[in-house]
């Protein structure tokens, strides 16, 4: 009697074991199913092409000449890394990235600071962060090509203060305008900028309201100036979340100065406005070298998941840091 | 007391100016679109005679103006119904895919999470001229060049992961109870998270859904590369033939800025709430 008690027992539990682990494992595969959608997608339309994109950059490949197609093997990669061409857009995308990445997020915790406090009309002005966001960066280009352009508000301003600094120094220095290589490259900054501001300052602003208002109190009991408590209690709350917006803009950076380089300034003058993106662009479908843009392509792709890998670590140590 | 106002002043002094650095170049470009085309060559802000010639010329369709920019500008209507319809599609794909993968990630510990997240991420981080050329063959080869088909699956593709990667942030900070208490009552899984989940994460379907639309409305990188005429061109790319034509009035094409974005800025602004709280909370969350 007892034994068969024990017997049922046994077979009870292995049965709720079983039961469990198959239902667990609907689970699982439920959870898996839900994820195929998008794994097809991605894998069929970034995964394929990146496979493909390798194979192509290790060939000898001009739409000029599409019969003399041949494996080359690193061809390709000594050709670009041995060029003018390639060294120049990357010191191109290396300033217009490190600055865009830099003022972007000096300015967006700027006015997320300072739309973060109380005063009438707060909304409003939280409101209109979302116009250049709005703006598509083709449009945004040639609203900054009409900005700069010979009538363009802002060049006419620019031309005068250079005109005021040269009668008051008695210096000679003449305003070129979008002709200037450094002007021009700096105005597609600007609006590169521009443009990019509003989305880190929605993530500082979601930042800062998360920081604890007893920490600003505590300090200003104690005499902490402005400039101190933003340096001890708001930078350090905002660590993570610059970190997240470097990320994404230095991955903006290095693909999202094309529609601004093709509205603002096609590369020019010369070549000074080459940023890699608008390179590899040109090396395709100027060229019609594909051998060699795709060589051009994993050089890219390795440089930003190069320097992603760099800020998740980063990241992760502040955060284990911070506990 | 007298410290108090000085320190108001200077608050208030500064807001104006973040808020002029924010507003005053399109502030310009609305402005010049009400001008003509001699007074925009003067630096000054506010039209003194304001027309509406500028925006005309974008709805006579089957005008035959010689101006330039006129063959431009009669392609808009149709370039923002194919953006329109380019959109709607990315942002219905975004979030039917994008919520059931960010369900799975969000609520079911499955030993997979981290290894799809970080492939969703990792997905995000190539950029687009790194598959341009594979991706613009596939596209030939199935016959999808110059369709929206095209566009919206490479709209998709930089969309989702980010899509996603939101959701799963914000589905994370819906409580549990919910949905125990619909299984309890009977409901399978996917009952309860059509039936009970998806309801009560409205406002971050929202923010991610129009987020996925702007985002898709301002792509031209790929819209450029996979569309060659007017039954498939979105606004983007119609509007960069402005950037060819170097002889035509700033007025035109300032008319033109206005009129690419006011969709996505009514929507930014009908939506403000949601986008703010849902992109701002998931991001950092």
């Amino acid at each position: 009697m007892s034994e068969n008690t024990l017997e049922d027992q046994t077979a009870g539990e292995s049965e709720t074991v079983s039961r469990l682990t198959t239902k667990e494992r609907g689970d699982r595969i439920f959870a898996y199913l839900l994820n195929v959608p998008s794994v097809i997608l991605i894998l069929a339309l970034i995964a394929y092409p990146v496979i493909v994109s390798l194979w192509t950059s290790l060939h000898r490949y001009n739409l000029r000449r599409p019969q003399d197609y041949a494996f080359v093997g690193l061809g390709n990669y000594i050709d670009v890394l041995t060029s003018y061409d390639f060294w120049h857009s990357l010191r191109v995308t290396l300033y217009f990235g490190g600055m865009s990445v830099a003022l972007v997020i000096i300015v967006a915790i700027s006015i997320a600071v300072l739309f973060n406090e109380q005063f009438r009309g707060r909304g409003l002005a939280r409101a209109l962060l979302l116009i250049p966001w709005a703006v598509p960066g083709i449009v945004n280009g040639l609203m900054w090509a009409g900005l700069f352009g010979e009538h363009g508000a802002f060049n006419q301003m620019i031309g005068d203060s250079f005109g005021l600094f040269n009668r008051l120094t008695g210096a000679d220095i003449e305003y070129l305008g979008m002709a200037s290589p450094i002007i021009a490259l700096n105005a597609a900054i600007a609006a590169h900028v521009w443009r990019s501001v509003p989305f880190a300052c929605i993530i500082f602003l979601a930042a800062l309201q998360a920081i604890p208002g007893e920490q600003y109190r505590a300090a200003q009991v104690d005499g902490a100036s402005a400039w101190r408590r933003f340096q001890h209690i708001t930078l350090p709350w905002l660590l993570h979340p610059i970190m997240i917006v470097a990320i994404i803009e230095t991955m903006n950076a290095f693909r999202g100065g094309f529609d601004i380089i093709y509205a603002l300034t096609a590369g020019g003058p010369g070549d000074a406005t080459y940023v890699i993106a608008w390179q590899t662009y040109k090396e395709a479908f100027g060229r019609l070298n594909f051998g060699g843009s795709n060589a051009y392509s994993y050089l890219i792709t390795l440089i930003t998941m190069g320097l992603a890998i760099v800020y998740i670590r980063v990241l992760y140590r502040r955060g284990t840091v911070q506990g | 007391m007298n410290r108090e106002v000085v320190k108001r002043t200077i608050l208030y002094v500064l807001v104006v100016i973040a808020a002029l650095y924010i507003v005053i170049p399109y502030l310009w470009v609305v402005l010049v679109s009400f001008m003509q085309e001699r007074e925009a060559t003067q630096l000054h802000w506010i039209p003194r005679e304001p027309t509406l010639e500028n925006y005309t010329m974008y709805f006579r369709v089957y005008g035959d103006s010689a101006e330039i920019g006129a063959a431009t500008a009669r392609q808009f209507p149709r370039a923002i119904l194919n953006s329109f319809i380019i959109g709607g599609t990315v942002m219905f794909i975004n979030l039917f895919f994008g919520s059931l993968a960010a369900y799975a990630l969000a609520r079911m510990n499955f030993g997979g999470n981290l290894a799809l997240l970080l492939f969703y991420l990792g997905s995000r981080s190539i950029p687009g001229v790194a598959i341009m050329i594979p991706m613009y063959l596939v596209m030939r080869s199935y016959g999808l060049l110059d369709t929206h088909v095209a566009v919206i699956l490479a709209h998709v593709t930089f969309t989702l992961p980010f899509t996603i990667w939101i959701l799963k942030g914000y589905f994370q900070t819906v409580p549990l109870d919910l949905e125990r208490a619909a299984r309890v009552d009977g409901c399978s899984r996917l009952g309860a998270l059509f039936r009970i989940f998806l309801p009560v994460t409205t406002p971050g379907m929202i923010a991610v859904g129009i987020f996925s639309f702007i985002s898709s409305w301002g792509e031209f990188f790929f819209a450029l590369l996979f569309t060659s005429t007017i039954f498939s061109k979105p606004v983007t790319v119609v509007a960069s033939d402005f950037a060819q034509e170097l002889q035509i009035d700033f007025t035109i094409i300032a008319a033109g800025g206005v009129l690419v974005v006011l969709l996505p800025i009514i929507l930014a602004f009908i939506f403000q709430r949601f986008i703010i709280h849902g992109i701002g909370g998931a991001v950092t969350g």
